[in-house]
């Protein structure tokens, strides 16, 4: 079970990672999301794989009897998906933001805040609104 | 002397405020604080002579066996004499000078600052201790220079003058570490103590040579002398103290402070001569073809630091005039600065071209320039008179012509420099020059340093022990007794010492003529842009292309790898782990298959899970069309869900269910808002994209194997759950974690969303405001 475990870690890598390379910024979306449940899966098995053994403490005693699954991965990934969740929704409240702004979906295009004393080329080409300073006032109108 | 540095340092940290009370003023309180501590070190001067020490070591860094350890010895007292005397008297000089200079706080903090780290540089008997100091000059000194901030060629002179001794620093904390590995020791006391090093060893070379380097870019030898002419951009105050009598002197200390570890070395002698000499020729050359009364005095300044290291190069015979001539440059040229700040001040100028006939516009200034020019082009009874005759007397015993040659050409240029100054008193009158009142300080101050530098060949004799003091520091002997004596009857110094003064005065006379063949060669100037003649070759113009390059350089490797493309950056990470993490894993040793013992485990159901998951997450990676890589997502995330349940973690298949749901609710809400699957890349991109990312994944997944031959300690997890109970009365382990043993990381969990959840609804919020604005 190990070595299907290790595949899948892999593939969800390995396909996170295609997207992320992509130009279209909805598929770094969708990276991410494999992102997330690779790393998972990779901290899951990690601890070793017990079946059918949660960490509950039976009603009849003061501690999990042996062998259990282990509890602290657990919580480390539990945390890990609700905050990979709060990841996720801000990114696409940032990318509607920035398409909206910007009217471009093509990565290659969002160079220019990165670079050495340039004038975004994008600056100009806003459809709905004009593109404001990310700082801006946002005074509106 | 703590406590002096401590009152100094004190005085620095409330000069702002002082400055707002009492403002011009406050240089009264600052020059009697000067006053009071040369009062104390002057009171020294007697038992120091004698050949005692003070100490005072406070303990500091105890760990890496470094301490703040001071030592007044004779060397380190002439200059303490010379920083809180000269200090003194510019203290006074700054409160006519600047007045209520609306800057006045930050000179002060700045002045009062290098005050405190110039005397600690003399003091310090901790190597440490010195460069800490030594570096503070330079930034005291940056601040100075830049001080009328306003002008573009004061910001560049600063950043030059810094940039040039910070190398030099670097150097020299190199430096002062080798000899500390070679002695074991960082106190320089202990140090001397061990006597000359042994000069075959590579360590002591090394060390000579790095703290060569930061005395020569201190005190500005060639080929780094260019920094010290362009200084004057400061207010003379700093020009006459920092730039003049103190702080250029400090390389001087250093090599006069190291010369008994260093002058058995086979290469002091011949590269200190070198040096010296070398400073002190280029120096007097350039000297004369100046119009600015600043930037002459400047060049000469050089040519005489030139002089001092060449006698430090002459061993135990120079030693003496080194002495006399460090105490008398002092004296003099601080006083030759001071006077021509005086001239700037009354008339507005300050280049030899636009002043002429002073001594009908205001007599009383022309009689403190006289006194000055005296004192400083070395008639007898000056101190500059006995030094030079010292000078003279051990270069001819020498009997090394090339050395009395460039002694002899090296005063010929100061001593004209002395007599330029003189010439605004003469000539014709230039139109519109006028002077006004000189606030008292003004001339005051270089009366006195001008006085003390012209009667000093007098007192010369009584000062005799100092000089005795300062040379057993120097040469690391017993005390040596000296006599001083102000007149040697008609000897072949005294010849020779007339006859440069004479040949310096005709050279004076004939400036004008010198003036243009320098206009000719291009030396009278600072650098223009498009540099011509002897500019050209300028190691000036070679500092200029230095930092331009750097500058490129930076600029081109920002430009590389901050080129903006997300693609490009990920793909560098990726590469970057596919080597150093990937090698890792490859000198992995494995659990091969068959030592696992799993494959009992695995029934037809999980096989299924795994294979939609595979497939799921291919086809996400494969979808043309925005809902099919959200179903595909969807169908992956609650298998995953299973997974978890059947290996024992239902609270995990709960939240993932959970979270998923959410997701696929979000994202098919949100894509119809956001744009349309599009193929940007080409094929070639896209293959080369996949075989990166297949590496990728077999590395991720050769990892994942690899982390089975390794278990941590199961301690905490054998903690957790025995505890769970009977600590926090749950039955459910990981909840207990989430919310009891590990409450804090699950708080602040919950500020990330809280904070995730307040961005989206910031970013959102400014969508509705425009709309209703544009509406």
């Amino acid at each position: 079970m190990e070595i299907l475990f290790a595949l899948m870690v892999g593939t969800l890598y390995g396909c996170a990672l295609y997207l992320l390379l992509r130009r279209s910024i909805v598929k770094l979306l969708i990276g991410l999301i494999l992102l997330g449940n690779g790393t998972n899966l990779l901290i899951f098995s990690g601890s070793g794989l017990v079946r059918g053994r949660p960490p509950l403490v039976p009603v009849d005693a003061t501690s999990v009897p042996a062998p259990y699954a282990d509890p602290l991965p657990q919580a480390l990934i539990l945390t890990a998906i609700v905050i990979s969740f709060g990841v996720l929704v801000y990114a696409v409240a940032l990318i509607y933001r920035t398409y909206r702004a910007l009217a471009t979906d093509d990565l290659d295009n969002l160079t220019s805040t990165d670079r050495l004393g340039e004038v975004p080329a994008t600056a100009h080409v806003a459809v709905e609104v004009p593109l404001q300073p990310i700082h801006g006032s946002g005074k509106g109108g | 002397m703590l406590i002096g540095l401590l009152v100094l340092s004190v005085l620095a940290v409330i000069a702002p405020l002082g400055v707002r009370l009492l403002r011009r003023r406050f240089g009264y309180l600052a020059a009697l604080v000067s006053l009071v501590l040369l009062v104390w070190y002057a009171s020294l001067l007697p038992s120091i002579s004698r050949g005692d020490e003070r100490r005072e070591v406070l303990s500091w860094l105890p760990t890496l066996g470094s301490a703040v350890a001071l030592r007044l010895d004779g060397l380190a007292l002439l200059f303490a004499l010379l920083i809180t005397g000269i200090g003194t008297l510019v203290a006074l000089y700054t409160v006519g000078y600047l007045e209520d200079h609306p800057r006045l706080a930050r000179f002060w903090v700045s002045l009062l600052l290098f005050q405190t780290a110039m005397l600690g540089i003399v003091l310090a008997d901790d190597m440490i201790v010195l460069f800490v100091f030594w570096e503070l000059t330079s930034v005291a000194s940056f601040f100075l220079i830049g001080f009328a901030e306003e002008r573009a060629r004061a910001r560049m002179s600063a950043q030059q003058a810094f940039l040039v001794t910070a190398v030099g620093g670097l150097g020299l904390l190199v430096g002062l570490l080798l000899l500390a590995k070679q002695t074991g020791s960082f106190r320089l006391s202990e140090i001397l103590a061990q006597g000359p090093l042994p000069a075959g060893e590579i360590l002591v070379t090394s060390a000579f040579i790095l703290v060569l380097l930061g005395a020569a870019t201190k005190s500005a030898q060639v080929p780094f002398h260019f920094w010290l002419p362009n200084a004057m951009e400061a207010p003379t105050p700093v020009s006459a103290y920092l730039h003049s009598a103190t702080m250029v002197k400090a390389g001087v200390y250093l090599l006069a402070r190291l010369s008994p570890v260093f002058s058995a070395h086979p290469w002091w002698e011949p590269s200190l001569v070198a040096l010296g000499g070398l400073t002190a020729l280029a120096g007097a050359l350039l000297t004369v073809p100046q119009r600015d009364l600043k930037r002459l005095l400047a060049y000469s300044t050089v040519s005489a630091l030139g002089l001092l290291i060449l006698l430090l190069g002459l061993g135990e015979r120079g030693a003496k005039a080194f002495t006399l001539f460090v105490l008398a440059h002092a004296l003099y040229k601080g006083a030759a600065f001071l006077v021509a700040g005086a001239i700037e001040h009354a008339t507005g100028q300050r280049t030899l071209d636009t002043l002429g006939d002073l001594r009908r516009v205001t007599p009383l200034l022309a009689s403190t320039v006289a006194i000055v020019v005296l004192a400083a082009a070395g008639l007898p009874p000056s101190a500059g008179f006995v030094a030079k005759e010292t000078i003279l007397g051990v270069t001819l015993q020498q009997r090394l012509p090339p050395v009395v040659l460039l002694t002899s050409l090296a005063l010929i240029g100061q001593t004209a420099a002395a007599w330029l100054v003189l010439r605004p008193l003469f000539g014709r009158r230039p139109a519109h020059l006028h002077a006004h009142e000189l606030h008292w300080t003004l001339l005051a101050c270089p009366i006195l340093l001008g006085t003390t530098a012209l009667v000093g060949g007098i007192v010369a004799p009584a000062f005799a022990p100092l000089v005795s003091a300062v040379t057993a520091s120097v040469l690391g002997t017993t005390l040596p007794m000296y006599e001083l004596a102000f007149w040697h009857g008609v000897t072949v110094e005294l010849g020779v010492s007339m006859l440069i003064i004479v040949t310096a005065a005709a050279l004076a006379v004939a400036w004008p003529r010198l003036i243009r063949l320098g206009d000719r060669l291009a030396l009278t100037e600072p650098l223009a842009d498009r540099p011509r003649g002897l500019g050209r070759i300028g190691f000036e113009r070679l500092y200029h292309t230095g930092v331009a390059g750097i500058v490129r350089l930076g600029t081109q490797q920002t430009r590389l790898l901050q080129n903006g493309y997300l693609r490009i950056y990920i793909t560098t990470i990726v590469v970057t782990a596919l080597l150093l993490v990937g090698a890792t894993v490859l000198r992995t040793p494995y659990l091969w298959p068959s030592s696992l013992p799993s494959w009992s485990l695995v029934d037809v159901v999980d096989i299924l899970l795994v294979l939609i998951i595979l497939v799921s997450s291919l086809a996400a990676v494969r979808a043309t069309e925005r809902l099919a890589a959200i179903a595909a997502l969807g169908a992956l995330g609650f298998c995953l869900a299973l997974l978890y349940a059947r290996f024992g973690a239902p609270d995990l298949a709960i939240t993932q269910v959970l979270v998923d749901t959410l997701t696929v609710v979000l994202l098919v809400f949100a894509f119809y808002r956001l744009p349309r699957y599009a193929r940007l890349s080409s094929t070639r991109a896209r293959f080369r994209d996949a075989v990166l990312a297949a590496a990728f994944g077999a590395m991720m997944a050769a990892f994942a194997l690899a982390t089975q031959a390794f278990r941590y300690s199961e301690r905490i997890s054998a903690y957790f759950a025995e505890q769970a109970y009977p600590l926090a009365h749950g039955r459910n382990v990981v909840n207990v974690i989430l919310v009891d043993f590990r409450a804090l990381d699950t708080l602040g969990e919950i500020t990330v969303l809280a904070l995730a959840a307040l961005g989206v609804a910031a970013l959102l919020a400014r969508r509705s405001r425009r709309r209703e604005g544009s509406a």
